[in-house]
Parts: C-alpha cells; structure tokens; sequence
C-alpha cells in the first residue's frame, strides 16, 4: 500500500522518497516554502477514518508555528501538525490515495500560511493558547482547577481541595471559589463547602494580562515564560502584586491567568507554584529558584461561562417563569429552561410522584413518594448549579388567585386538562392580567402534541385555539387536537381513578421541547406574536385503537412551525 | 365574525329534527297513529313487526317550511310470511285508521297512503313493507289498481338512508364532514323553497337533491380545520352541475336524472317534466355565481346581502360590518365534550 502511495503522490507532481524510520519504511515528500526546504514524513498507514497526518521534520528552524507542536519521534524532531480543526470531516476511507492526497495538501497550505504570514501565524498562536498550554500540562493532571470566577480582575481566592474519597463529580476538582451567592445553596459548590468537608488548599491569585506572548513549547520553558509575563505587566499592577499580595506567606500558589486572544476572546490558564517553605508569591528571577512551577488546566466555573458554553443564553437569567404542571411534559419544559439558563423557575402541581410515572417522566425513582415540584426543584438546582427553583403545591386557579400573575415574564401552563385552563385564560381577562401564557399539552397513542403563545397585546389569544371551526362559538376541545372529540381515548388497568392516556416518554419530552422552544424564543424577544405549533407523529398505534383523527390531522404539515394564533371568530381577539 | 357563523345561525333557524320543539305535536301524533296502527294491524293478522322514520328526518336533513305542513314519514313493516298477496289490502287497514281520526284527504296513493292533519299543520306519510329475512318489499298499488299494478315491490329503505347518513369515505373528522353535507342538503332545500314556484318546487323531490349533493359533495375544511359551508356549496353545486344529471333535450332545455342508488334504482325525476329539469339547471346555475360573488367579496354584510338573496330573510344580514351581535360570546351549545388532551 505504501508504494502505491508513494506512485500516487508522485504522478500528482510531488517530490516523494522513502526512509527508515522507527518501526518501519516511511514515506517523506520534500517541498519548499518561502526558500525553505521543508520535509513532511507520513505516519499513518490505511485504512484512513480521520486525515492521516504528516509530522514536520526538524521544524526548529522555522521557529513557532501555529497549529504545529513539537515532539521527538525515533530520535529526530518532528513537528505534528493540526490541520483537522475546526472542520468537521467526513473521510473517503474507500479511496485512501484520495485521502493522503488532501490530507497532505491540506499540510502544506497551512504550513505555507503559517510561514509566509507571520501576522497570521502570530494571532493563530494566541487563538491556541490554550490548546498550546495543555500541552505542557502533566498528563496525570488531566482534572482541570475549577475556578468560580466572575471577572478578569486582579484579585486573590480561596483554593479548595478535592474532598477526600471522590473520583468523579465537581467535588472531584480542585476549586476556586469566591463567595458568589448566586449559586444555589444545594448546588455540589456550596454544599460542599456548607458540609465543611473541604479543606482550603492555598491561595490563587487571580493575574488578568493585558499582552500576551504564545504559550512556552515545552514545560521547560515554564519558568521563563512564568518571569517574561510578570515583568511585562503594567508597574501598577506588578506594585500591587508585590504590595498587597506579597504579604503572606504560603508554600502553594495557584496562579490564574487571563488574557484576551483574537477577536475579543478572553483564556483563562494556571499554574501551580509549589516550595517547601513559606514564602511570598515569587515575582523575580531570584525568588523563582525555590519554587516548582507546572502548568495547569483550567476550567472557568462561573455562572457566564458555564451557561453559555452550554448553550444556555444569559439574558435569560433573571426572568420570572412558572411552570404549572410538572408531570412528564411539564417536568420537560421546566429541565429544558432551566438549562437555558432561567434561574427563577416556580414549579406548582399538587401531585405527588408515582411509581406510575417513572417511564415517562424525568425524576429518579428516589422520589417516589414525594411532591413532585419539590423533587423537581431540588433535581433542578442539583444539576443547574445557578438555578433557584421554587415550588408551590397549588393547583392552577389556587396559584391564580394566590400570587400576582403579572410579576411573572411567562406562565407556562402544562395540565393537559382544557377545562381548567379555559377558566384560568377567563380570570386573566376579568383581572385584567398582561402576562404572556404558553399552554402546551400531548394527545394520546403518540399522534402529536400542541403549544399555544397567548401573548396579552397581540392578537391571538388561547380561545382562539378553542373557537369551534364549525361553528365559531366557544368550543370546549382544542381545535388543533388530531384526535377527534367523544371517543374512548383513555386506557384502564384497574378501573375508575387508574385510568391514564397512553403515550411514552418521546412524545411527552418531544411536547414539552417544542414548548420550552417557544417559551424562550418569546422570553429572548424573538417571538412577538400570538402563536400556536403542533408536531404531528404516526398514526398506526391510533388506528390499531380504532381512534378516529381529525381533518386537520391528516392534513397537517407544518410541524414544529409558528403559525398564527388568532381565529376570526374568537370573541376576545376580534373585538 | 365570520360568514361561517351566519351560515350556522341560517341553519339553526331552518333546521327540523325529530326531537324539535317544532315538531312536538307532529311526534306526538305521529305516536298515537302508530299505536293505532298496531293495533289495527295485529287485529287485521297482519301483526307490525318493524317500525321506522323514513324521509328527511331519518336523514337529518328536515327543514321548517315558511307555509307548507309539517310532515310525518312512517314506515310499518309486517312479516311476508303472514302479509296478503294483495298490498293494497294492508293499505286500507292504514286508511281505516286515518279516516277514523279525522284526516282530510286521506287517500292511498301508489306507493304511501298518505292524509292531512284537519286542525294542524300536518301532512301524513305512511308506506308498508312486508319483510323477509333482510329483504323488504313496498306495497304498491292504488285502491282502484289493476291486480297487475297492485305489487310488493323489491326496496331499500333502509339502505337508502344509510347511504345517505354515511360518513365512511371521508378520511379525517368525518362526523364534521356528515355534518356539512347536511347543513347543505338544508341550504339547498331552502333555497328551492325560495326560488321556486309551488307547483315546480314540489316536484324539485329533496330526495333527488339529497342524493345529488350527497354523492357529488365537496368537503372544505382547511387544512387548519377551518370549516366554510360557503366554500363547500359552491364546489359542490359547481362538482353537480358538471355531473351527468342534466340531460340535454333541445336547446337550453334538460331533463334531470337521479337514481336511487339502492333497490329499486329507479329516476326519482322519472316523471318530471323538462320544465322542471330546465328550472332546476337554470337556477342552480344562477346559485353557482351568486355564491361566486359571495367568494370574491370581502365585505362580510355584503356577502350575507347575497346569500340572503339566494335562501330568503332567515339568512341573516349584520346592520353594519362590524356584528354588534358578535360582540356577544357565542357558547358552545354541548355540556361536556370528551377530549384527549393530557400532560
């Protein structure tokens, strides 16, 4: 295969040879960029499921490149060069002579990018810091420094230890945590911290750098990297280093760095200084010679980071939602906004947790037994660090009449039950209340479930959804349902009070995604109309039934989309 | 508010059922004659063994009448084994009954025996079959029929009916799609009324306008569930009129056909004149581009104008454009409806 390789790459016109190398014969294609003669040595073999790489040999003497790191391979200096990022590829593995082909023209471009603009390759060495710094990192430490940061300044935390015993989970990690009372109080940090079963390890100072230099090749160059950066920065802040800090003495130091890279980005990267006697934080060459210095991953615990890396949307933290309804589609919605970042969620449903519930709903089998807001506020704030879930056993009307709808942003309503929710749309009428509602609800044997947006000063309102389309009154069933009114919908295993629709967990978490969907594109200000969206399943577990499906059923193709809410026969919108 | 919404107060006011306060009388009545009946026919050996409504209100398709009475349409069934070969026999016990009460006019006709009601409003039908195992026969025959004339007849009725109440073919809120043929079956029914002299619109029969809407019915739902009768009597009268009922005869003149679609398949216009075949077409003609003009009109008070035009003052027309009777919530006329919503 090598040598069909190598014909390969020959007739495309490079200048390819073979060479001994370690366990084996290699390939080594020589090209030249910018005057410099550069040999790039293959060293995957076929068959190819990701870009087979070329190592750079003896890269020294182009001096730092971008997305090149070093390493000595069977004695020689080779340079392995990242050319996958950021691209999400999908290999030919059938043709593996197509495949080195681009993968080593993929090399050269970036080699010759790197090399003819070092403007470029400058900026690219900022945007991998980080990528750069790990690196260097130990290996064994591959659990980063939790670091509960808010903001880039020059300041000085507690370092907390892992607690004793723990393989996994945040209290794994080394932590520095300022008092930050935005966390909730049962979240793992505070918890942690309440049990007293974390000891404080040291200090970290928190170093913010106004110019940053590439990060060091190798962890030998820690030190000299560690000096040139604290005698860069600005005297101002050097003297407040040294005078407000350099008075204690410690023999461990985590020192937290941060710095902006490329557009705007801000890295944040440690180190831990050890020494065997007390001493202030070393701020000079001299100093610097009885301390052990290593680089350390860093991960940024902060309520902005957090959120954002995961896909949460910041905005949203300080709105005001309840979620009346917590059962398998309420309890969704409420898991899916808190994961947006909505911190203020207040749960309301009277219900207890059942056996019953356990394969359509989200709580732990623990719970069984308790109220299921209670339990879903404490899951909640469990897994959302920054979420202050509260919870109310009220049914809708009694939360209704017991707090101030218009203090909340959204009232996400979650029942599945059109009597109740008809009544609560009427006392925000005769009340007078403005705040914006999203009914959502599922219909049995997995044929779709429904959302409204009621948003008060737009036209639409959740009558709308109720107006008979035959008739134009009032109606008493949802005119989006597929399944037609009057039929035997529910199932019975023990008779009266034990009946229950049937329906799995896809379509209660599908129903209750869409609606959280709804409920934040309306809380971000995307949304600004009355709106109402369906997805619509199979039909075949319906008919097996012999339920009958409305016309809108058979002819709905709009699933997940916004249409409009209004009806022109809705007494309310119209007039 | 919406044109849909005259159109379903149109059809509150015109519609007849059988449990209507309207036709309470007529009920009760029409129960008292049966009793009658019964017993007349048990005493005669010919004991009732099946009694059922036949007509408009078996089909939900009755409409009140400005002037005309109200009808009872009855059917008796004796068992063939003990019925007599001469039908008209059994159809003088049903005179007996009628003439004993006091109708007027009562006279047995060709296929029913048939009176009115002295003091009220209130026409009589009644026709009789004698059944075996599933199969009914019509007795047919005059009192002054020849023995040739004088025949049990091979028919449906029952068939018949449920052609028309049936919803099977419709995919999707069927029972709404019934409902609308109805409604239109109703709307037609009135207009004929309307339009038509009392001599022709007697012989425009509903039950050729029943099965002609029925079997050439155009549904319109949206496909939001949006339900327009408007719409739906439109495509439905245009969908007849290109159908094969009107037979050219001579220049702007036709004769109308319809079959019953069960036993005895016989034309229901067989004897109507090309006179009423030609008003028939002409004026459902004329329906299609009022209703047309309707369609392409915004104004709601000048759509109801039009359609007041077409089906008379029952048809509502809002004083001004914007109903100030619609500001009034409509509630939905049910109790409780089961729904299969859940959470």
């Amino acid at each position: 295969m090598l040598s069909e390789i190598k014909q390969h790459l020959i007739k495309q016109g490079f200048n390819c040879t073979t060479i001994e190398a370690g366990a084996g014969e290699r390939i080594v294609v020589e090209t030249t960029i910018l005057n410099h003669s550069i040999q790039l040595m293959m060293v995957e073999d076929p068959p190819y499921y990701s870009l087979p790489g070329f190592f750079l040999i003896n890269p020294d003497f182009l001096g730092r490149l971008a997305h090149v790191s070093v390493h000595e391979y069977a004695g020689i200096q080779i340079g392995a060069v990242c050319v996958n990022a950021p691209e999400s590829l999908s290999v030919n593995f059938e043709q593996p002579l197509l495949v080195v082909e681009e993968s080593l023209r993929r090399h050269i471009s970036l080699l010759e990018k790197c090399i003819t603009n070092p403007d470029w390759n400058h900026s690219e060495l900022l945007r991998e810091f980080y990528s750069d710094w790990l690196r260097i990192c130990d290996p064994d430490s591959f659990k980063p420094l939790l670091a509960n940061i808010a903001r880039p300044v020059l300041q000085t935390l507690s370092v907390y230890s892992p607690v004793n015993g723990k393989q996994f989970g945040i209290e794994s990690h080394y932590m520095v945590h300022p008092a930050d009372d935005s966390l909730s109080g049962i979240s793992d940090i505070q918890l942690s911290i309440q049990k007293d079963n974390r000891r404080i390890a040291g200090k970290a100072v928190v170093i913010p750098i106004e110019t940053l230099t590439p990060a060091p090749k190798h962890s030998d160059a820690l030190d000299e990297w560690y000096l040139h950066t604290i005698s860069s920065l600005p005297i101002k802040v050097r003297t407040e280093l040294q005078q407000k800090y350099g008075q204690w003495r410690e023999t461990a130091y985590w020192v937290v760095f941060t710095a902006k890279t490329v557009n705007d980005e801000r890295t944040w990267f440690a180190l831990k200084l050890s020494g065997k006697a007390k001493k202030a934080l070393p701020l000079s060459d001299e100093k610097l010679k009885n301390w052990k210095l290593e680089a350390l991953p860093i991960r940024l615990f902060n309520q902005e980071n957090t959120v954002e890396r995961g896909g949460g949307i910041l905005t949203l933290a300080g709105k005001k939602v309840a979620v009346i309804g917590v059962g398998s589609v309420g309890s969704e919605i409420a898991h899916k906004l808190s994961a947006a970042g909505i911190r203020h969620l207040t749960l309301v449903d009277p219900d207890l947790y059942e056996i019953n519930n356990l394969y359509r709903h989200i709580l732990e089998q623990h719970w069984v037994g308790a109220p299921k807001t209670v339990a879903l506020s404490v899951a909640l704030q469990r897994q959302f660090p920054w979420s202050c879930a509260q919870w109310k056993l009220d049914k809708l009307m009694e939360f209704a009449r017991s707090s101030r709808m218009n203090d909340f942003d959204l009232i996400v309503i979650a029942i599945g039950n059109p009597t109740q929710e008809r009544l609560f749309k009427q006392y925000l009428l005769d009340t007078n209340s403005k705040v914006a509602v999203i009914n959502s609800w599922l219909e049995g044997y997995g044929v779709g479930g429904h959302a409204t947006l009621d948003i008060s000063n737009a036209k639409g309102c959740l009558l709308c959804s109720y107006v008979c389309q035959e008739t134009g009154c009032r109606g008493l069933v949802s005119n989006m349902n597929f399944i037609e009114p009057d039929q035997v919908t529910m199932k019975s295993v023990a008779g009266c009070g034990e009946q229950f629709i049937s329906y799995g967990a896809a379509s209660s978490a599908q129903t209750g995604v869409m609606a959280a969907n709804l409920a934040i594109r309306y809380l971000e200000g995307k949304q600004t109309k009355s709106c109402k969206v369906s997805w619509k399943g199979l039909d075949e577990d319906a008919m097996a039934e012999g339920i009958r499906l409305t016309h809108r059923y058979y002819n709905f193709s709009s699933s997940l989309e916004y249409l409009p809410l209004v009806d022109e026969d809705c007494d309310v919108c119209t007039h | 508010m919406s044109v849909q919404n005259k159109f379903i107060k149109f059809h509150d006011k015109i519609k007849l059922g059988r449990e209507d306060e309207a036709y309470r009388e007529a009920r009760a009545k029409d129960n008292s004659i049966l009793d009658e009946l019964k017993t007349e026919f048990k005493n005669a050996g010919y004991p009732i063994i099946e009694t059922f409504i036949q007509g408009s209100l078996s089909m939900y398709t009755g409409i009140k009448h400005p002037e005309a009475d109200f009808d009872i349409d009855r059917a008796v069934v004796i068992d063939a084994d003990s019925a007599p070969d001469d039908p008209v026999e059994v159809k003088k016990l049903v005179l007996k009954v009628l003439e004993k009460r006091g109708f007027k006019n009562a006279k047995i006709k060709k296929p029913c025996v048939t009176a009115d009601y002295m003091n009220l409003n209130l026409h009589i039908d009644i026709v009789i079959y004698r059944k075996r195992d599933e199969r009914y026969e019509l007795a047919v025959g005059k009192l002054n029929s020849n023995a040739e004339n004088r025949v049990w007849s091979p028919s449906e009725p029952k068939k018949l009916i449920q052609h028309v109440n049936d919803s099977s073919q419709y995919i999707g809120s069927a029972d709404l799609k019934i409902r609308q043929v109805k409604r239109l079956v109703r709307y037609v029914k009135r207009w004929r009324d309307e339009k038509f002299g009392q001599n022709v619109g007697k012989k425009v029969f509903s039950i050729g306008l029943t099965l002609m809407l029925k079997d050439k019915f155009c549904p319109s739902i949206s496909d939001d569930g949006k339900v327009s009768d408007l719409q739906s009597l439109r495509d439905t009268v245009s969908a007849i009129l290109n159908a094969n009922y009107f037979q050219w005869v001579e220049d702007a003149k036709y004769k109308v056909n319809v079959r019953l679609p069960v036993q005895p398949y016989r034309n229901v216009f067989e004897n109507s004149s090309i006179d009423t075949g030609t008003q028939l077409y002409n004026k459902l003609n004329a329906m299609l581009t009022k209703l047309d003009q309707a369609l392409n009109e915004d104004s709601l008070r000048k759509q109801c104008e039009i359609l007041q035009g077409l089906f008379g003052g029952d048809f509502e027309v809002p004083e001004k454009e914007q109903d100030s009777n619609a500001k009034k919530v409509a509630y939905s006329s049910a109790g409780v409806v089961g729904t299969s919503q859940g959470a």
